[in-house]
């Protein structure tokens, strides 16, 4: 479930994100079907969702960043992004998780069950998706 | 535990423990910006603790979940940075170094400083090549405390160009007083580790002029060892990490898969030998193995007269052991302090090195604050302080850049072709070299 799609940004970030990247449709709706809570990152540049259901007690840190990779052998293709942002508010750090590339025929609905799981579950190792890269000789962009 | 702790003994609780920021931290303008390189350890923030016996530089775990329950927190009063306990409500005073000018800088070809190198305490830490090898298989055989795989391509530039290095390291000197450059790389494949710093520790010699060290996975081609120094490499450190051999086979995949430990001890020996005291290190890390592990790998690293670098486990975001506990105060004061007397039992030359803090460990330097300062204390001291005196003028005239003997773009003549790591000529090689004489572990 999107928790703030009602704002205005957001249906705005939203429309844009599907007309650059239609793969990502069919992740919203399974982002709308399943319980988990999540919302858009408004500064998050592209689309970027976070997580939020509590992991351990703690607050979920896990967020999701769909772009285009500018550069390497594999420029042009989209990736999904798994990450952590910093704790501390001046740090320029993104903690990787890894990257999954979307197919060309876009992904399948398992891969975005794993992608929302595993997001769900604060990134536990235990659930990574199956196709997660984990070294990657490519530039997320900010 | 004693109710205040000296700056030793915070150093280690901080690393066990890690520590929440408070609101009145002004970081973004006071402090260094954080960046995980080099396997993750450089995750937290970088503080000096002033202590009695010297400042101790360390890097404070933040970032990680379990540093959100911790009792200390940092805040910013009128008189400078705190970290409070707020379990015992004792405050102790702290210092945050700031950014240096140069990592807001760039090289001549546009590479921003900061994505070349970091300082990590007062040394110039830079991983040289394109992320581990290892991180490329599938499933990865990345070691499972290790983030290093994660980190290029997301915080750092990914191939490291020479002039880039040059450039930042001369920097780095000039504004900051950096004196020691430590190149660092993952499996690079094959035997080609050491190929791959050669021309890095040269340029850094002969253009910069500091104190170089090298740590890559070990090769079983001992005689390469000899062609780094020649190329000016001041300084090896061999990362075995675990001391247990199914501690190393279960949590170092990759390793044991393409080298073994005994690779790593051939190696270690062999340059150990040939430097002398205190010019090579073995690295483990304590808090996963059993402690008495931990124990024999301090005896069997200061043994060959080598320096132990000892890091307390972090269980690094992103990390297979991401959800493992970070290790006791209690036994980790007890490793250091274990740590500090056998590098006195084997007269190591600790902390005579020019301005090189180690951030990222409890280095045996900082480890002279735990013993009791009794007679053997003082001996100790009495030795390091004329150690130091005797070493001023050779690391003097290695600060100035000077030309270094070897040809990183070739081998020395007349040295044999290279061998693969557990092979039967890299065993016979070894032990022509006279090692391999040390039964370990288990």
């Amino acid at each position: 479930m999107l928790q703030n799609v009602q704002e205005q940004w957001a249906q705005e970030t939203l429309q844009r994100a599907r007309t650059e990247m239609p793969d990502i449709t069919p992740v919203l709706a399974e982002v709308e079907r399943t319980g988990d809570p999540f919302s858009l990152v408004e500064d998050g540049g592209g689309l970027e969702l976070a997580a939020h259901k509590p992991v351990e007690n703690r607050q979920n840190r896990a967020r999701l960043k769909f772009f285009t990779v500018p550069d390497g052998s594999m420029r042009g293709r989209k990736a999904v992004f798994f990450y952590k942002r910093s704790q501390v508010p001046f740090s320029r750090d993104r903690l990787s998780y890894g990257v999954c590339m979307i197919p060309s025929t876009g992904p399948s609905p398992r891969e975005i069950e794993e992608w929302l799981f595993f997001a769900s579950t604060g990134f536990d190792p235990a659930a990574r998706p199956e196709s997660l890269r984990q070294a990657f000789a490519f530039t997320v962009p900010d | 535990m004693a109710d205040i702790l000296n700056a030793c003994e915070l150093e280690i609780d901080l690393f066990c423990r890690g520590m929440r920021i408070d609101p009145s931290s002004t970081l973004q303008q006071d402090a260094r910006f954080l960046s995980r390189t080099r396997a993750g350890l450089g995750s937290g923030l970088e503080l000096v603790i002033p202590g009695d016996l010297k400042d101790i530089w360390m890097n404070v775990p933040i970032e990680e979940d379990f540093a959100q329950d911790s009792p200390y927190l940092l805040m910013k009063s009128p008189d400078g940075y705190l970290v409070r306990d707020e379990k015992k409500q004792i405050d102790y005073n702290v210092q945050i170094p700031p950014e240096p000018p140069w990592y807001a800088g760039q090289t001549s070809q546009g590479t921003p400083m900061h994505k070349v190198g970091i300082l990590q305490g007062t040394y110039l830490g830079i991983y040289i090549s394109n992320s581990c090898s290892f991180w490329y298989h599938s499933p990865s055989l990345g070691c499972r405390f290790c983030t290093t795989g994660l980190n290029v391509g997301v915080n750092e530039v990914s191939n490291k160009d020479l002039s880039d290095v040059v450039e930042t390291a001369r920097r780095a000197k000039e504004e900051s007083g950096v004196t020691f450059v430590h190149l660092n790389s993952g499996f690079a494949g094959r035997d080609r580790g050491l190929d791959i710093m050669a021309p890095y520790v040269k340029g850094l010699k002969e253009q910069v002029g500091v104190l170089t060290g090298v740590q890559v996975t070990p090769s079983p081609n001992l005689w390469k060892y000899d062609w780094l120094v020649d190329c000016g490499t001041d300084h090896f450190s061999f990362c075995y990490e675990f001391h247990n051999p199914r501690f190393f086979a279960e949590l170092l995949p990759g390793k044991e898969k393409f080298l073994g430990q005994r690779t790593f001890f051939n190696a270690l020996e062999y340059t150990a030998k040939k430097m002398g005291p205190g010019r090579v290190s073995g690295e483990i890390i304590a808090g996963v193995e059993p402690l008495e592990d931990t124990l024999r790998a301090i005896d069997y690293i200061t043994g060959l007269g080598a320096f132990p670098t000892i890091c307390i486990f972090r269980p690094t975001l992103g990390s297979e052991m991401e959800r493992h506990p970070s290790p006791t105060y209690s036994d980790m004061r007890l490793v250091m302090e274990y740590m500090w007397d056998a590098c006195r039992r084997n007269n190591i030359p600790i902390g005579v090195a020019p301005n090189i803090e180690v951030s990222l460990i409890v280095s045996p330097d900082d480890a002279r604050m735990l013993p009791k300062r009794d007679f053997k204390w003082r001996m100790y001291e009495a030795k390091l302080k004329a150690a130091s005196r005797l070493v001023k003028g050779r690391f003097s005239r290695e600060l100035k850049p000077h030309t270094v003997a070897g040809d990183p773009n070739r081998y020395p003549e007349g040295v044999p072709e290279p061998v693969m790591p557990m092979s039967e000529e890299a065993t016979r090689l070894a032990r022509q070299e006279g090692v391999l004489g040390h039964p370990v572990g288990h």
